[in-house]
């Protein structure tokens, strides 16, 4: 046959070269394979088969494999494009890739609208919004009255649903970002700029030649 | 990748025209074992450091403390910011390996209006011996003496959420975060405590 596999595809599902995911995220190759080491410590915490499963993603962020949120549920199911149930490597990059700073903002005003359709209907309905707003005065120690929480569900809702139609869709979401920049503000994590000062091991296991860097 | 290999081997030139202090001290930083490496105590009882160093170092939020911005309007808080603030879409944990600090974040609710808050942090201040600055929506404390990091500084942001009720954040503007907490337990929450809105109990 002629061709040797490389000795990683075969180990980590979803495997995809460092320099194609370069190629098509905002991350240099020297950061994708800096988030390889980052993904191998992840997907390894409980089930060590190369994918990050739902309870090692919430082992990860609350250091806690039970908790359950409703938001990371969301970002979670993003993330897991292919829905095969858990993250692997390349829907890990390209979904983190929505988030590094240089990323297109079209990207990430997308990306928020999914997150916050919960229902997946193509529109955000009221009574989403409302859940959300419920869920996350739940999880948090902020606490507001009843009658106050509609009007901000009320208000928010006339802003932004700008036919009328009790449903946002995904142009009215647009419209309705460019007019509040700071809804975004969650889609963008500074520090993955410094991913490869985070993880310096990676120079250890570089399959990559200089000149592809 | 070169330069990452120079790096993982400690693998430096520095140029001619620094002193033989400057080059010691940084032989010793550019160490890649880290229990080898020169601690920062060291670094500042080293001869190149203390050359030159102000005796007290004062951070940038200590000099900015009176650079109130007065500037905008504040945003009205709306529901998709009020989703945004939760936990599940900080993505931070994943990439640190430390546990997480407590939160340096406090939010509540009250009626107000706003003056009434900034009235309750101008009482806290005086109390605390801090210094204040404020707008009609922004109040920034900051206490006179050096703590273990530096002056403690606190900023209070108010904001409109329904024609008769506003959101309050308060968080830490400098300094030490375990003073931070204990000023927040023992003076903050004590004195806000009556205005800020929590859920009646069940009848």
């Amino acid at each position: 046959m002629g061709c040797r596999l490389s000795k990683r595809s075969k180990l980590i599902p979803g495997y995809e070269k460092p320099t194609v995911l370069a190629a098509e995220t905002p991350f240099t190759v020297s950061e994708v394979e800096a988030l390889h080491e980052l993904f191998k410590k992840l997907s390894s915490s409980i089930i060590n088969d190369g994918l990050i499963h739902k309870e090692e993603f919430q082992l990860a962020l609350f250091r806690n494999r039970n908790k359950r949120n409703l938001f990371a549920d969301r970002i979670f199911d993003l993330f897991d494009v292919k829905r095969t149930g858990a993250i692997d490597f390349g829907e890990f990059i390209r979904s983190l890739g929505v988030f590094h700073p240089n990323a297109p903002t079209d990207d990430k005003v997308a990306f928020a609208f999914r997150l916050y359709d919960l229902r997946q209907t193509g529109y955000i309905e009221r009574e989403e919004l409302k859940e959300m707003v419920l869920a996350l005065l739940h999880e948090s120690d902020l606490v507001l009255p009843d009658d106050v929480v509609e009007v901000i569900v009320d208000k928010t809702f006339n802003d932004a649903d700008l036919k009328g139609d009790s449903r946002i869709d995904p142009v009215e979401w647009k419209e309705f970002v460019s007019k509040n920049p700071s809804l975004i503000k969650n889609m963008t994590l500074p520090y993955l700029k410094d991913i490869t000062l985070a993880f310096p091991s990676f120079v250890l296991n570089s399959e990559v030649e200089d000149s592809d860097v | 990748m070169v330069m990452y290999r120079k790096i993982y081997r400690g693998d430096f030139k520095c140029p001619p025209w620094f002193s033989s202090e400057a080059r010691r001290l940084i032989t010793k930083l550019l160490d890649p074992n880290p229990a080898t490496r020169i601690t920062i105590p060291k670094v500042m009882e080293s001869s190149w450091f203390n050359k030159s160093v102000p005796k007290v170092l004062v951070t940038k939020a200590e000099m900015e403390f009176d650079k109130l911005d007065k500037g905008n309007e504040p945003e009205t808080l709306n529901a998709f910011h009020i989703i945004s603030l939760s936990e599940g879409f900080d993505l931070s944990p994943l990439f640190q390996g430390k546990k997480m600090e407590e939160k340096e974040e406090l939010r509540f609710g009250t009626a107000g209006p706003a003056s009434c808050v900034i009235s309750r942090l101008e009482e806290v201040a005086k109390a605390g011996k801090f210094s204040i600055m404020k707008t009609e929506t922004k109040v920034k404390l900051q206490g006179l003496e050096r703590g273990r990091k530096g002056k403690l500084a606190i900023a209070a942001e108010i904001f409109p959420v329904a024609p008769s009720f506003l959101v309050v954040e308060v968080r830490k503007d400098n300094g030490d975060t375990l003073e931070y907490n204990q000023f927040c337990s023992k003076e903050l929450r004590p004195a806000l405590k009556d205005i800020l809105w929590t859920s009646p109990p069940p009848s």
